[in-house]
Parts: structure tokens; C-alpha cells; sequence
């Protein structure tokens, strides 16, 4: 008999207890009521410590402690302690089974990037449902729900949500789930690591929505010092939870870089990789270098407010400029974080629909990289209005107006695609169109607060709020809800409802630009951002802005009714191809096993070969011998 | 409910090529080490930056207490870090017979670097409260010696995975001692110029 076909009667109840997310909840807890009670007694009698009225000290260990108990619930001790035992190495946990899988430690990229994209998911609602309270405190002039600082404090948490939590992860669902397929390989370089960073993120938002208990973050999500070096204990849930996404973010970056560098399928040359991977690539090398100097400008933080160091603090001989810079040298590269992937989807997606070969698609990745190498020297353009030393201000002017040329090309590229084509409207082409047409925007105004003269007058207004929601809301999400609805029926099996897609689609467009264009003109007119009163004759436009942010709002539970329509209740499989895609991943049967493939392919040709005659078939997915991966 | 016996725990996992493992390991390790390099880069602009700005005439703390780290101890971390490199460095090259050696004296080497900054913090003379260098002194070796001690429990797992392996795993074990060296090489580098820049520019 064999093996799989033993089976074992276990009621539900007992597959709670073992190591999953509930164990991990309970330990964790217990873990920070143990790490408060260590820390506190670390404190004790140091008075460095404890130089203010509160004992960070105490708190940060809480949080250090919660996470340990949080991993180890989760089973992350088992393998090293296993290792310890004598028991023999292996690379994966877990990888079949049922439901439960999805609440545990499972190294399959599969079941990751399906747990990455409900865990966003969920962080994304909340930065939205922010959003909504934002908007209705901004109803009227005066202050009426929120008091000044709890009003900084939703506008924190809807940014930190929304940029931390769910922008900065985007490659987690799509990256962790396609990248090994769409390469030919069986799995991710690294695992382990691989499900360590998803479950670092759930810890990171209950940690960072646990400061509203300890007085919010009224700092916003940039988390300017010196206000954050004072500001009461919220300011350490903030500070832990950005360590962990960055540390997050850079075990992402590492392992996608080392997967797309070494396992790659034979005949998976660099010209044929996927432009999405390229765009995952490109993203990789910012967050493994990117995302370490947070870590260290978190770190500067933390010892600040703990250890009463004085990095941030100029009675103290430290500088808050100090701060800016670090932060924002990590903070520009993370735009393009956020950007690349979308770059990378919607090139993807164009093709498919276009029915035409990606045009130039060398010219797409120098944008790529061209982006990348650039985003590392712009980071001043936030500091033009800080008191900067005005002789640097002319350099920083120029390479950010630079950068506009590498993303131009992605704009070439699309447009050549699309030139002549026999476009099909699905929903996902709908979505990569509405990414074009909101980034332009996006990228024009974006021009103006590279502009030294432009910037002081746009500087800390609406202006610069209406610029990078259409980069951030009308690229990268337009981008993400663009995947959803093209990979969503190989990731899940089943068809999104067309109509609800639609409705979904049309709501989100027109809202968007009926929330976020009025908003140049506020910016304009002086409103400024994060500030929760503003000049009575701006009623009218901010309550326009309001109306339309519902509606947008509203066109995101369209989304969800359509989501668990679909996936609960209709349940239509999906064909395995329903878009005649060349992409690896489509040549796949839906689900995809867990090995992804029975035997490393060998490709045989580029993935976008669409209308050329006499094109092969993209890979030979039962080669006469086994070949090694990568090579 | 019925549920299926996981088929990873009886059939065992597919086996990839060691090959294939060497090099994940390989380009891992110049990653994390790329990650580790910028990490460090933050506390040295932090040191350029406020010594430049010496906001307050603040920089070395207020007259007439200036902090003043010992050199002596600075000169044997170096040591201890630079060697602890260097031999993990040439176990990648050493033979099968005498890489573990090798390996366990680097191990040692490191470990006596995390004992002499701790040693080192214990008899400081000033703390982290006495302005902006002396903030970055502290954060930029203390955090140093938390990366430092992390590596070398990933040498002590190298040395203990790949003396239970034995010989069969050579490819394997190569790749593993030359990505914990590779780091460990630029962490000597970052060590280096902590160095320069704390204890003889300051």
C-alpha cells in the first residue's frame, strides 16, 4: 500500500494544537508579557534606561520576546533544535496536506504567496478603511471626530498600512508564487527563509496596530525625528514593527535574487526570462540593499528612545537631518520598490492581450535597472525644503528629473505593444491600461516636486499627497488588482464573476481620479497635508473628494463580494489557459502540483511569441534526460 | 474528517543536485553580505555626518569629558576579526583533512571578538548618553557584535552539519565554508573601517 493512501482521522480540534498560527498568538502573547517583566527588570537601577517618564526598555523586549513565542508557536524552533537532535536536513515543511497548511510553517512558494496575498489583503482593508475615517474628519473644516493628534495618528497608520504593509510586500503573493514557475524551477532558492517573511508580517501589523494602545504614532509613517525619538510608547510599536518588515524585506530580496541568479531552467537564458521576473529582479537588488539601512535608521531609533543615545537629538550633538537622510535614502529606493513589480505586471499582462510580442523588451529592462541604479541617488528631493545645504539641491534636481527617462521607456514599451494590435478588454488588460494612464499622471506632476522652484511652493501640501497616491494607488494597485484578476484562476482554480470584475474596475477607475485629481488643485490652494482643519472655502472640494473617496472605497467591497462570490459560492473551475498565455505558468495544470513540474523543462523558446509563425513551444516539459536546474 | 498522511514525511523529498545547493548557498552569502555592507553604511554616514555637523559643538560630548575608547581594546578586536576572517578564508582551500581545524579556530577567533567587545563595554568610561560619538561608538559595535556573534553560529552549524555529513557532502561543505567566510571577509572590512574612523579619526 502505499504511502499516501494511509489515512489518519484526526477531528478538527485536535489539528488546532500542534505548532500553527494559533499556538504562535498564544506564545506570542505570553512572550511579551515575559519580555515586558525581563525588561522591566533590566531597567532597574540603570538610569540611562529609563531617562524619560516611560520604560521602552521594557516594552521593546515585550515585543522581542512576543515575536520568539510568535515563531516558535509557528514551529520555527523545530527544524534547528531538530538539526541539534542529529535529525538529517531537508528543505521543506509541510508541503502537503489540507487547509491547515495555510496556518502554519509551509515552505511551499505556492501556499506562501497565497498566504502573502490574503495577509495583505487584509492590511490593505485597514490602511482603506483608514482612509475612509480620514476622509470623513476632512468633511468639514473644523475639527469634529478626531482630535489633531489621533487625526495624525489614522493618517500614520493608513500610511504605514498601506506602504509598509501592503506596497512594499506586493512581490509577496505574485513574486513568491510565479517566480520559481515562470523560471522553470520546483522551488525557491531558500525555503525556509521563503516562510519566514511572510510570518514576519503579520507580527509586524499586530505589533504596529498595537500602538494605538500606547498613544498612536503621531508622526505619520515617515516617523520624523525628533518626534519620534519623543513621542510616548506608540512610537515603539512603530519602531518594531518597521525592523521587522525591513528585515522582512530584505530576506525577500536576498532569496528572489538567488533564486532568479541560480535556478533558472536550462534554455531559461536572460533574454527569455519572463519581464515580470526582470521587474521582480530589478525590485530584489533595492530591497536587499535598500531595506538594511531601515533596519540600521530603526535600530538609531529604537536605541534613542531606549538607551538614550542621541542620534537624532541636536541638544545632544545628533542631527533629525540625520534621520531624513537615512531614511529617505532607504525611502526613494522603496517607490520603486513599489513601482517595478507593477512595471513588471503590466508588461506582462500586455502581451497576453495585445496578442503581440513585447516591444522592446531590452528596452524595458535597462528602465528596469535604469530605475534602479537612479533611485539610489535621488533621495534629497525630499530635503529640498528641510534647510539642505542649497549647493546640493541642483545635483538632486537633475537625477531625480533623470529617472524620468528610464521609466519613460517602460511608457515606449507599452505604447509599441500596443501599436496595431487586436486588443482584448479583459479585465486584467483594463487594469494595465488604467496603469498607464494614472502613472502618467502620476510621473508628470511628479516633475514639478523634482523641480527645486515647483517643489517649495508644493512642498508638505495636497499636492505631493494627489502625486504619489497616483503613482502608489494609480500604478502599483491598479497593477496588483490587474494580477489579481489574470493569475488569480491558476492560483485559486476558479472564474472571477466578468460583470462584478467590471463594475469593480469602472467604480475603482473613475473614483480614483474623482478622489485624487481634485486634490492637485487643494494642493494649490495651500490645504496641507495631514493637518485635519483647513481653510473654510475648501469645504466644497474636500467634501467632493470625501463623496468620491466612498465610492472608491465602495468599488473595493464590489472586489471583495466578487472574491468570495467566486471563490465560495460559484466555484467555476478555471480553464488552464484561459487566457492562451505562453507563460510557463499557464502551460501548467491547475493547481499547479507541488512539485510545480515532474521534471526540470528545457526552454525552447521566449515567452511572448505571440502571432510569429513558426514559433516553438515555450519549453519541452518532458525532457528525455533530467537536467540540472540553473544551468 | 479524513485527512491524507503527509507523503514528504514516508517518500522523502525529491533529491536536487549538491551543485545546485552549492551555488544557492554561494550567491546567498554574497547577498547577505551586499545586505550586511549597506546595514554598516548607515552608522558610517551617521559618523561622517555628525562629526561634520558637530551640531552644538556636540560631537564628542560635553567639556571637559570627552569619550575615549581604548585603544588597546580596539587593536585586539581588530585583530581577532581580521584573523577570524583570514582563517575561515583559507579553510576553504585547506584539504578535507584539515578544514574543520581551519574552521573551529575562525570560530574561535570570532568568538574571542564578541568577548573583547563585551569585555570592552563593560569598562568603557563613558556611555551612550554622552552625545553623538559616543552614540555611534555604541550602536555601530554593539550592533557589529550582534552580527558578528550571529555569524558565528552560522560557522559552529557549518562546522557541526558538514562533520556529521562527512565525506560524501565536499561540494556542499566547500560552499558552505566559502559563503560564511565570504561574509565574514566583509564584515572584516566594515570592522576596518570602524576602526579608522572610532578609534584613530574619532
Amino acid at each position: 500500500m502505499s504511502a499516501t493512501a494511509i489515512t489518519v482521522r484526526r477531528p478538527v480540534w485536535r489539528r488546532l494544537i500542534g505548532f500553527n498560527m494559533l499556538t504562535g498568538l498564544v506564545l506570542g502573547i505570553g512572550g511579551w508579557f515575559l519580555g515586558a517583566w525581563i525588561g522591566g527588570q533590566m531597567a532597574i537601577g540603570h538610569d540611562y534606561l529609563v531617562g524619560t517618564d516611560q520604560n521602552d526598555v521594557g516594552i521593546y523586549m515585550g515585543y522581542l520576546f512576543g515575536l520568539i513565542g510568535w515563531l516558535v508557536g509557528l514551529g520555527f524552533a523545530n527544524y534547528p533544535i531538530g538539526r541539534l537532535l542529529g535529525r538529517p536536513p531537508t528543505l521543506r515543511h509541510h508541503e502537503t496536506g489540507g487547509w491547515t497548511r495555510y496556518f502554519r510553517l509551509c515552505t511551499d512558494h505556492k501556499v506562501i504567496g497565497l498566504q502573502y496575498l490574503f495577509g495583505i489583503g487584509i492590511f490593505f482593508f485597514i490602511g482603506g478603511l483608514n482612509a475612509m475615517l480620514m476622509r470623513t474628519e476632512l468633511l468639514r473644516p473644523v475639527e469634529q471626530v478626531w482630535p489633531a493628534g489621533q487625526y495624525l495618528t489614522l493618517v500614520g497608520l493608513h500610511g504605514t498600512m498601506m506602504i509598509m504593509m501592503t506596497s512594499a510586500f506586493i512581490l509577496g503573493p505574485f513574486g513568491n508564487y510565479f517566480v520559481p514557475i515562470m523560471i522553470g524551477a520546483q522551488r525557491m532558492a531558500f525555503p525556509r527563509i521563503e516562510a519566514l517573511t511572510f510570518w514576519l508580517t503579520p507580527a509586524a501589523g499586530l505589533i504596529l496596530m498595537s500602538a494605538i494602545a500606547f498613544g498612536g504614532i503621531p508622526f505619520g509613517w515617515t516617523g520624523y525625528a525628533p518626534l519620534s525619538d519623543q513621542a510616548r510608547s506608540g512610537a515603539d510599536a512603530y519602531v518594531m514593527a518597521f525592523l521587522l518588515i525591513a528585515l522582512s524585506m530584505t530576506l525577500i530580496g536576498i532569496n528572489l535574487m538567488a533564486t532568479i541568479l541560480t535556478m533558472r531552467a536550462p534554455g531559461m537564458s536572460w533574454t527569455r526570462l519572463p519581464i515580470f521576473v526582470w521587474g521582480v529582479l530589478a525590485t530584489s537588488v533595492l530591497m536587499a540593499l535598500a531595506s538594511p539601512v531601515l533596519v540600521a535608521v530603526m535600530s538609531m531609533v529604537l536605541m534613542d528612545r531606549s538607551a538614550n543615545t542621541s542620534f537624532f537629538l541636536a541638544s545632544a550633538g545628533g542631527s533629525p537631518y540625520l534621520y531624513e537622510n537615512l531614511f529617505w535614502f532607504f525611502g526613494h529606493p522603496e517607490v520603486y520598490i513599489l513601482a517595478l513589480p507593477g512595471f513588471g505586471i503590466v508588461l506582462e499582462i500586455l502581451p497576453v492581450f495585445a496578442r503581440k510580442p513585447l516591444w522592446g523588451y531590452r528596452l524595458a529592462v535597462a528602465g528596469m535597472f535604469g530605475v534602479t541604479i537612479l533611485s539610489f541617488m535621488v533621495w534629497q528631493h525630499h530635503l529640498f525644503v528641510s534647510g539642505m545645504n542649497a549647493g546640493l539641491r541642483p545635483f538632486y534636481m537633475l537625477t531625480t528629473e533623470l529617472i524620468s527617462i528610464p521609466t519613460g521607456f517602460i511608457f515606449l514599451n507599452a505604447m509599441g505593444t500596443l501599436w496595431r494590435a487586436r486588443i482584448r478588454f479583459t479585465v486584467p488588460m483594463l487594469f494595465a491600461l488604467a496603469f498607464f494612464f494614472n502613472f502618467l499622471i502620476g510621473g508628470l506632476s511628479g516633475v514639478f516636486l523634482s523641480d527645486v522652484p515647483s517643489d517649495v511652493t508644493t512642498h508638505g501640501s495636497y499636492f505631493v499627497m494627489a502625486h504619489f497616491h497616483y503613482t502608489i494607488m494609480g500604478g502599483l494597485v491598479f497593477a496588483f488588482f490587474g494580477a489579481i484578476y489574470y493569475w488569480l484562476p491558476k492560483m485559486m482554480g476558479v472564474v472571477f464573476n466578468e460583470r462584478l470584475a467590471k463594475i469593480h474596475f469602472w467604480l475603482m477607475f473613475v473614483f480614483f481620479n474623482l478622489t485624487f485629481f481634485p486634490l492637485f488643485a487643494a494642493g494649490f490652494l495651500d490645504m496641507p497635508r495631514r493637518v485635519s482643519t483647513y481653510a473654510p472655502h475648501l469645504q466644497w472640494l474636500n467634501d467632493f473628494v470625501s463623496a468620491s473617496a466612498y465610492m472608491l472605497g465602495f468599488s473595493m467591497l464590489v472586489f471583495l463580494a466578487n472574491l468570495v462570490w467566486s471563490l465560495v459560492f460559484a466555484r467555476i473551475p478555471a480553464a488552464e489557459n484561459p487566457w492562451a498565455s505562453r507563460g510557463l505558468e499557464w502551460q501548467l495544470p491547475t493547481p499547479i502540483p507541488v512539485e510545480n513540474f515532474a521534471r526540470i523543462p528545457v526552454i525552447t523558446s521566449g515567452p511572448y511569441e505571440y502571432g510569429v509563425t513558426g514559433a516553438p513551444p515555450v519549453a519541452d516539459f518532458m525532457p528525455a534526460a533530467l537536467p540540472a536546474a540553473g544551468s | 474528517m479524513n485527512t491524507t498522511l503527509d507523503p514528504a514525511r514516508t517518500t522523502g523529498e525529491p533529491v536536487e543536485p549538491p551543485e545546485l545547493l552549492a551555488r544557492n548557498i554561494r550567491v546567498g552569502s554574497r547577498i547577505w553580505a551586499a545586505s550586511q555592507a549597506f546595514f554598516f553604511l548607515a552608522f558610517f554616514f551617521a559618523f561622517l555626518y555628525l562629526r561634520a555637523l558637530n551640531t552644538a559643538g556636540l560631537w564628542r560630548g560635553w567639556p571637559p569629558h570627552h569619550p575615549d575608547p581604548s585603544l588597546a581594546f580596539g587593536v585586539a578586536i581588530l585583530i581577532c576579526v581580521l584573523a577570524g576572517a583570514a582563517v575561515a578564508r583559507l579553510s576553504v582551500y585547506l584539504s578535507a583533512a584539515s578544514w574543520r581545524a581551519g574552521t573551529i579556530a575562525a570560530l574561535v577567533l570570532v568568538l574571542a571578538a564578541v568577548g573583547l567587545q563585551s569585555a570592552q563595554f563593560s569598562s568603557l568610561g563613558f556611555g551612550p548618553t554622552d552625545a553623538a560619538y559616543a552614540s555611534v561608538f555604541v550602536g555601530w559595535t554593539g550592533l557589529f557584535t550582534v552580527t558578528l556573534l550571529g555569524t558565528a553560529y552560522w560557522l559552529a552549524t557549518v562546522v557541526g552539519d558538514v562533520s556529521r555529513a562527512g565525506e560524501t557532502a565536499l561540494v556542499l561543505r566547500a560552499a558552505a565554508v566559502d559563503a560564511v567566510s565570504f561574509v565574514l571577509l566583509v564584515l572584516a572590512g566594515v570592522e576596518i573601517a570602524a576602526f579608522i574612523l572610532l578609534y584613530i579619526v574619532k
